[in-house]
């Protein structure tokens, strides 16, 4: 308890640090107590109003998209059991439509997944294994996400920006949130925010242009040994493109074998006997 | 028993020779180039895995896993009813459940489960184990360091290793808890020993057969095959009796007395030995610990480990070498040494889950 106290107030001055070198008008007021006196209940977020508002834009700009698609190039760390960091790269292509479509396809340097919500049915496919699993989920992206995360225990990779909210979804896991300064990303001006969370930190990059758009986006797993990162640099945001509902239907090779999951919850008989189709 | 002193004198030996012969730092670096040791050790780089069962298809998931339990204890859980499941995007690709996402990752019990260790080496016993022989005078030197290199590399991952136990009882206990839920009609204890399928007291055949045939569990079995005839036993080996059979226990090899020499058998079913084989792989079953070595699973007893049939809900992140591959109504299953198998996703990383035969 004491020890947390503590932390809790040297989490507090680096706070008033970082504020102060970030020169924004925030500053210039006391706000050490207030984290500190909160520690044993949870602490109230503190999010400047300058950062908030740029995480509204960002999020509410993809909000009023009734459909996006957008490219993601992905450095992410393993850490091997002596410690070593080992850097892996990935590249992510995510398509939306909502309420209730997204198409998610994931490869990695040492294997591949997909993902499809068509509005009724999720699918995982594991194209190093070859395997597969479908679930009926609830209805819509947000009750279909919220199910992956509390029952199957995974999402698609960026799946905050898949919510319908992205800005409510990023923001109620914030317990601090500040201005970093501008930033460069691939020739992109862009505000720089930093998050501090419970178990992650996070980074976002929001271009300072015509539209607020997430360009960088990183991830820090600060309570796993060797706190790995989870760094992506989204590009070719489309905005435009109308794609058919085809597109979000499961495209299983046809050797893809189909197994279970394995369920937070009990699971009902049919994943006990499943046959293959 | 004899091994295990023998090892932990011959540690002593060379640290203490270390230290007479005043051996710099600067040395020791240099001697650090192997991975050997270290999270390279057993499943190495090669076959598809990297990280000694880390990394390979299992990546994200893999060399990393960890979900790390640590501060786990301070936080209020189901605050924000994020809840994992058992985790892990892994599977080759992304860790676990939300790596790359803000809200999977930080609920109540969230980032500890972001990345997945593909399977949790049992570094602690076995992956730096050396077996050098005497050495002489340059060789004795090598030696020396390799000693001093692996004892600080053993130390970092037993540290690792325990961190992502902890994080690790605590998911499984929950995998663990719901697959009970379901297999509960399932169960019936005759599967386990019964129909003599399993380890009998002869035992060739099967997949052991096939599994050693295919020359896996090298280590385990120092380069022996099971069924093959040896004229005598490792001088350090140790006997062990099951069910009235002395058996002579060896680096994971057992020998069982036959005429004038000795059977290479499988791993008799309740025998208790001293130390793990090389290359085991730590799974929990609830709380229960498990040693995976290779298919042939082993559970802490006493000052010792025993052999075991692991309880059905059990899973691994990856088979055995040599598993067979059977389709029975439809359903695929592998099996290995008498325990079978059937993959699910846990989380988005397919898994193999121990199940009762279904031919029982």
């Amino acid at each position: 308890m004491k020890q947390k106290q503590g932390l809790c107030r040297s989490g507090a001055l680096a706070l008033v640090g970082l504020l102060t070198c970030a020169g924004g008008g925030l500053a210039a007021d006391k706000p050490g107590p207030k984290p500190a006196a909160t520690a044993d209940t949870a602490p109230e977020p503190v999010i400047g109003a300058q950062v908030d508002q740029l995480l509204r834009e960002m999020g509410d700009y993809l909000k009023s998209a009734k459909e996006f698609g957008v490219h993601v190039d992905v450095l992410y760390d393993d850490i091997l059991a002596s410690g070593q960091k080992i850097q892996l790269a990935a590249s992510d292509d995510i398509a939306v439509r909502r309420p209730d479509r997204f198409r998610v396809r994931y490869r990695t340097d040492v294997g591949g997944k997909r993902f499809w919500y068509d509005g009724k049915t999720f699918t995982l496919l594991d194209e190093a294994y070859g395997t597969y699993a479908t679930e009926q989920t609830p209805a819509g992206i947000d009750a279909t996400l919220d199910y992956l995360i509390s029952q199957l225990g995974f999402t698609p990779p960026l799946s905050d920006l898949l919510y319908s909210d992205p800005y409510a979804v990023l923001k109620q896991q914030a317990m601090f949130g500040f201005y970093v300064g501008l930033s460069s990303v691939e020739g992109a001006s862009c505000h720089h925010l930093a998050f501090v969370g419970r178990n992650v930190d996070w980074q976002l990059w929001i271009e300072d242009g015509k539209l607020p758009l997430l360009r960088k986006f990183v991830i820090t797993y600060k309570t796993l040994p060797g706190a790995p990162q989870f760094m992506a640099t989204l590009s070719d945001w489309d905005f435009a493109t109308r794609l058919p509902d085809s597109t979000f239907n499961a495209a299983l090779p046809s050797k893809a074998e189909r197994i279970g999951f394995l369920k937070a919850v009990e699971p009902s008989k049919k994943d006990l006997s499943k046959k293959a189709p | 028993m004899n091994r295990g002193n023998g090892s932990d004198n011959r540690l002593r030996i060379a640290v203490l020779s270390l230290l007479l012969a005043g051996v710099s730092p600067l040395e020791l670096a240099d001697a650090h180039g192997g991975f050997g040791g270290g999270g390279f050790g057993g499943g190495g780089f090669g076959g598809g895995r990297f990280g000694g069962g880390g990394f390979g298809d299992h990546v994200g998931g893999g060399g990393f896993g960890q979900r790390s339990g640590g501060d786990e204890g301070q936080r209020t859980s189901g605050d924000e009813g994020q809840r994992y499941g058992s985790t892990g995007i892994g599977g080759g690709s992304f860790g676990g459940g939300g790596l790359g996402s803000v809200r999977a990752s930080d609920g109540a019990d969230g980032a500890g489960h972001d990345w997945r260790q593909g399977a949790n080496r049992d570094m602690g016993d076995d992956g730096q184990r050396r077996e050098d022989g005497q050495g002489g005078t340059t060789d004795q030197r090598q030696q020396n360091r390799d000693s001093e290199v692996n004892s600080a590399q053993q130390n970092r991952d037993k540290e690792i290793n325990t961190v992502q136990q902890n994080a690790y009882k605590q998911q499984d206990a929950m995998s663990q808890y719901h697959y009970e839920q379901a297999t509960q009609l399932q169960k019936n204890s005759d599967n386990y020993y019964g129909g003599g399928r399993y380890y009998g007291p002869v035992f060739i055949g099967g997949t052991w057969g096939g599994y050693y045939g295919g020359m896996a569990m090298m280590g385990m079995m120092e380069g022996l095959m099971i069924g093959e005839m040896v004229s005598s036993v490792p001088r350090n080996s140790t006997p062990v009796v099951v069910e009235n059979n002395t058996y002579y226990y060896s680096n994971g090899a057992y020998y069982l007395p036959q005429g004038s020499g000795y059977l290479v058998t499988p791993p008799p079913l309740g025998a208790t030995v001293n130390s793990l084989p090389p290359s085991c792989t730590t799974v929990y079953s609830g709380q229960q610990p498990y040693s995976d070595c290779g298919g042939a699973f082993y559970s802490p007893s006493g000052s010792g480990y025993t052999v075991v049939m692991p309880p059905p809900g059990l899973t691994v992140n990856s088979l055995p070498n040599g598993a067979a591959t059977h389709t029975v109504k439809g359903a695929k299953y592998y099996e290995f040494g008498g325990v079978w198998y059937r993959p699910f996703y846990s989380g988005s990383d397919v898994v193999y889950q121990v199940v009762n035969s279904p031919n029982a």
